[in-house]
């Protein structure tokens, strides 16, 4: 029972993967950009939230609502200062430039929030201490549900979104073929600037979610970055897929940690590499993100 | 065609007189550093030997990103099992100078297997699958109490010798390795690799399709790459005679060498020797400033692979035209009356 | 009434000078043909014109404005519509999305995707049909709905063609023939001379980046355009391909 019990907190923590992995799917997915610093920008998201909760008090999904549209025009802004002049000076450019910018977003949280741990659990309500007792062993967490609530609908929004809407429509035309795009009249500067601003309201929807489930602090973003993209590679580089890999990784750190906690991270790591030495590895790396 | 032309000839020539200087000069410079233990102080050899780690660190980078075309944040696995082979390798009885050789060939070996499952990856996926390694790498370490758990190890094998005489050979051994690491892959880079690897970082698939074996390629230089990382982890080890899981595995190792190798120039051999010194410099000078050095760090680098991608040393070989180190070739036209 | 006007426009790839010193001014309602051997520059002019590469020199003018350094997808906007060499279909969207994709121009008129499918009743029953999964015909056929429902004024074919099979080129320029009839103002580029004096109203002949002949067509003798093709009047020895 106590595998079982691994097991579900496992799914449930897949759901905040999943939710951390969607941005970089996405991101890869429209511009081929791998943003190294989605995980600092996730924990970005997380202090700009714990700032407004620890100033007035509010909850930290109210601060939220407040916070997630700053992200947005933030992530718009990164796209148009830094990522879309990297992007036209090679395809090695991004990386170096999203890797710097993850150094310096770490630093700059270091400066102003100290080291110190912070966790937005305590404010967050009863949602943290909710849970369904199924017998001695096993419970089922209601934040754990919630989160995992949350990453479905995000990623059927998205899903939507790019299958059903005129944006989406413009969104997976450019990714397919950016020159040909402007030829029929999309502006591919201003939808691969969409596309940076969703993946980084996503990344601090993440932040959020992960400053209520545990701690966090300046450093934590380059593990989450680590996550989020073992997501998307064991989930095979779609976005539903991202949930996939996000629950099996969820799964196999649950499991690594009941054997012992040091397995943890390591189970999650192992199945990745295994993914990737698979037969399907190769195929599956070269392979465009769909809707 | 009514008039006669003048003929005109092309001599293919890959030295040039600043090249032979430069080459020289660079035999002389090594000779010259061999005596810095015996002609200045242990503080002095031990900054020197930092120096010279950073300039094999951002060497192989450079080796990887400039000349493969793979860039990677996650070297600091190969530092880190540098580091750690050489203490596991004295606790096996293994004299600690030697160890440290080993233990850096012993990357290479670990880099093979890895190279397997690694290469598959282009681009990004390259870059953050090598840092999964090196995280996995430094949780395997830290689970092994022998070699300190995660709360950090120190090599006591080098104890036997007064701490003068330590430093004394640390350096000595830095500056062979970094003499050495730097001549093979200058040497590997004439060769029809160098041509194989270059066609690779310019259009992988291109390469592919006029018979270059690319994985072989990149394999080779991943593998060099192994090897010299690891060599700078022992010997950063034997520099500091203390280290932890956490800070020799630590992704920063990434942003030094990128910006080393950014700064300097990428793609060329004497880019990151000017990176490492520059990089040096600004670390004894703003290392102080804690976070904001490193803001700083990352700010720089961005703004070298926006707005100068050919690095200081780069920029200069445009403007005056000189390989000091050439790799390629020189197409002169001499006219000759006909 | 002049719609599109070329002054003196330079175009490079890189060391090479694709258009040298080209102008040309295209009227409301005519159809133009640029016709020349390979790497005469035929493509480079239109992707020009469209804004999918940016000239060295010279200046671009429609309907009055000036064009250069405006980028494609607001070129769009104004009414330049390019049927790229090769389709340049968006592989994993439907003929429909495909053809939905041009609703960015923001253009309205008569084109919308009813019309496109009954200008061209072979996509019918394709519109859900990824256009990958195409024949070359049906996808050509696509690529014409789709600058059509940008509602241009002025249309850029590029080599319409170019890997169909005859039977399909047919069915294209008999579609091209109803186009030309509606009024719409059309630059194409062929290969096939037959076809180009066929259709058009004035040739406009490219030999190395410049312009060696210009005419209407009716005044134009089919030798005289073979000559400025191959740049025989050039002198002897000159190589065009």
């Amino acid at each position: 029972m106590v595998w079982a019990n691994a097991v579900l907190q496992g799914v449930l923590l897949g759901g905040l993967y999943a939710l951390l992995a969607c941005g970089l799917a996405l991101m890869f997915g429209v511009m081929r950009i791998i943003n190294l610093a989605h995980g600092d920008i996730a924990i970005l998201g997380a202090y700009l939230i714990w700032v407004a909760v620890d100033h007035t008090s509010m909850s930290p999904f109210l601060a939220a609502l407040l916070v997630l549209p700053i992200m947005l025009g933030l992530g718009y802004l990164l796209q148009i200062v830094l990522l879309e002049r990297s992007l036209r000076a090679g395809p090695l450019v991004p990386l170096l430039t999203t890797f710097g910018l993850a150094i310096a977003i770490q630093n700059i949280l270091l400066q102003v929030f100290s080291p110190d741990v912070q966790s937005l659990g305590g404010s967050a309500g009863d949602i943290t201490t909710v849970s369904w007792q199924i017998n001695d062993q096993v419970s089922i967490p209601g934040l754990g549900i919630l989160i995992l609530a949350i990453a479905v609908t995000v990623l059927g929004g998205l899903h939507l979104f790019l299958s059903h809407t005129r944006l989406g429509r413009e969104m997976r035309a450019t990714a397919q073929d950016p020159d040909t795009a402007q030829l029929v009249g999309i502006n591919a500067r201003d939808v691969y600037a969409r596309a940076t601003a969703i993946a980084v309201a996503t990344a601090a929807l993440a932040g959020l979610f992960l400053a209520i489930r545990s701690v966090f602090d300046p450093s934590s973003g380059p593990t989450q970055l680590i996550f989020a993209f073992e997501a998307v590679v064991i989930g095979g580089f779609s976005l539903w897929g991202t949930l996939l890999g996000g629950i099996v990784l969820g799964v196999a750190q649950a499991i690594g940690a009941q054997i012992d906690p040091n397995y943890s991270l390591l189970a999650g790591h192992l199945v990745f590499l295994a993914v990737l030495a698979s037969p399907r590895g190769g195929l599956l790396v070269s392979r465009r993100v769909q809707a | 065609m009514s008039e006669e032309q003048p003929m005109t000839h092309y001599r293919v020539q890959r030295w040039s007189v600043p090249a032979y200087v430069a080459n020289g000069g660079f035999a002389l410079l090594v000779l010259a550093l061999v005596f810095v233990p015996s002609v200045f102080g242990t503080f002095l050899t031990q900054q020197l030997t930092s120096l010279l780690i950073l300039v094999i660190l951002a060497a192989m980078w450079n080796a990887l990103a400039g000349f493969g075309g793979l860039v990677s944040v996650g070297q600091q696995a190969y530092i880190g099992l540098g580091a750690y082979g050489t203490i596991y390798l004295t606790q096996h009885g293994v004299a600690p100078y030697p160890a440290m050789i080993l233990a850096a060939l012993a990357a290479g070996v670990i880099a093979l297997p890895t190279s397997l499952l690694l290469l598959r990856l282009r681009g990004g996926q390259f870059a953050i699958g090598a840092w999964v390694v090196a995280e996995v790498f430094a949780l395997l370490v830290a689970l092994d109490q022998s070699l300190g758990g995660g709360t950090g190890i120190s090599l006591a094998a080098l104890n036997v010798y007064s701490p003068d005489r330590r430093q004394a050979y640390t350096y000595w051994l830095a500056l062979g390795c970094a003499a050495v690491l730097l001549a093979v892959g200058y040497l590997m880079l004439r060769t029809r690799l160098g041509a194989s690897l270059q066609a690779i970082r310019d259009d992988e698939e291109a390469a592919a399709a006029v018979g270059i074996r690319v994985m072989s390629a990149k394999r080779i230089l991943y593998i060099f790459a192994a090897i010299g990382c690891g060599a700078a982890g022992s010997l950063t080890l034997a520099n500091t005679l203390f280290i932890q899981t956490q800070a020799v595995f630590d992704v920063q190792w990434s942003a030094y060498m990128i910006f080393m190798v950014l700064v300097g120039g990428l793609g060329t051999l004497e880019g990151p020797i000017v990176g490492a010194v520059v990089f040096f410099l600004i670390q004894n000078k703003f290392a102080d400033y804690g976070a904001w050095y490193l803001v700083g760090l990352g700010a720089t680098a961005i703004v070298f692979a926006l707005f100068l991608p050919r690095g200081l040393w780069g920029t200069m070989e445009m403007r005056f035209d000189i390989r000091l180190l050439p790799v390629g070739y020189y197409l002169r036209r001499r006219k000759r009356a006909s | 009434m002049t719609l599109l006007a070329i002054e003196q426009l330079d175009a490079r790839h890189g060391l090479l000078q694709a258009v040298r010193d080209v102008s040309l001014v295209v009227d409301e309602g005519e159809t133009v043909a640029l016709v020349g051997a390979n790497g005469a520059g035929k493509t480079t002019l239109l992707r020009t014109i469209a804004g999918a590469h940016r000239p060295v020199g010279g200046r671009i003018i429609f309907d009055g404005a000036d064009l250069t350094g405006m980028p494609a997808h607001r070129r769009v906007r104004l009414g330049i519509a390019l049927v790229p060499e090769g389709r340049r279909l968006f592989p994993d969207l439907t003929v429909e999305e495909n053809l939905l994709t041009a609703i960015a121009a923001g253009r309205s008129g008569p084109w919308n995707v009813e019309r496109v499918l009954e200008a061209f009743p072979l996509l019918r029953p394709l519109r859900k049909r990824q256009a990958r999964l195409l024949s070359g015909g049906e996808q050509q056929a696509t690529a014409i709905g789709r600058a059509l429902m940008c509602n241009p004024r002025l249309l850029l074919l590029d080599e319409l063609s170019l890997g169909l099979a005859p039977v399909a080129v047919d069915a294209v320029y008999s579609s091209v023939r109803s186009l030309i009839a509606a009024g719409t103002t059309i630059v194409l580029v062929e290969q096939d001379l037959s076809r180009a004096m066929a259709v058009a109203s004035r040739i406009v002949c490219l030999l190395e980046g410049r312009v060696v002949l210009a005419g209407r067509t009716s005044e134009l003798s089919r030798d005289q355009i073979t000559t400025a093709y191959f740049g025989l009047h050039h002198g002897v020895g000159r190589e065009s391909a």
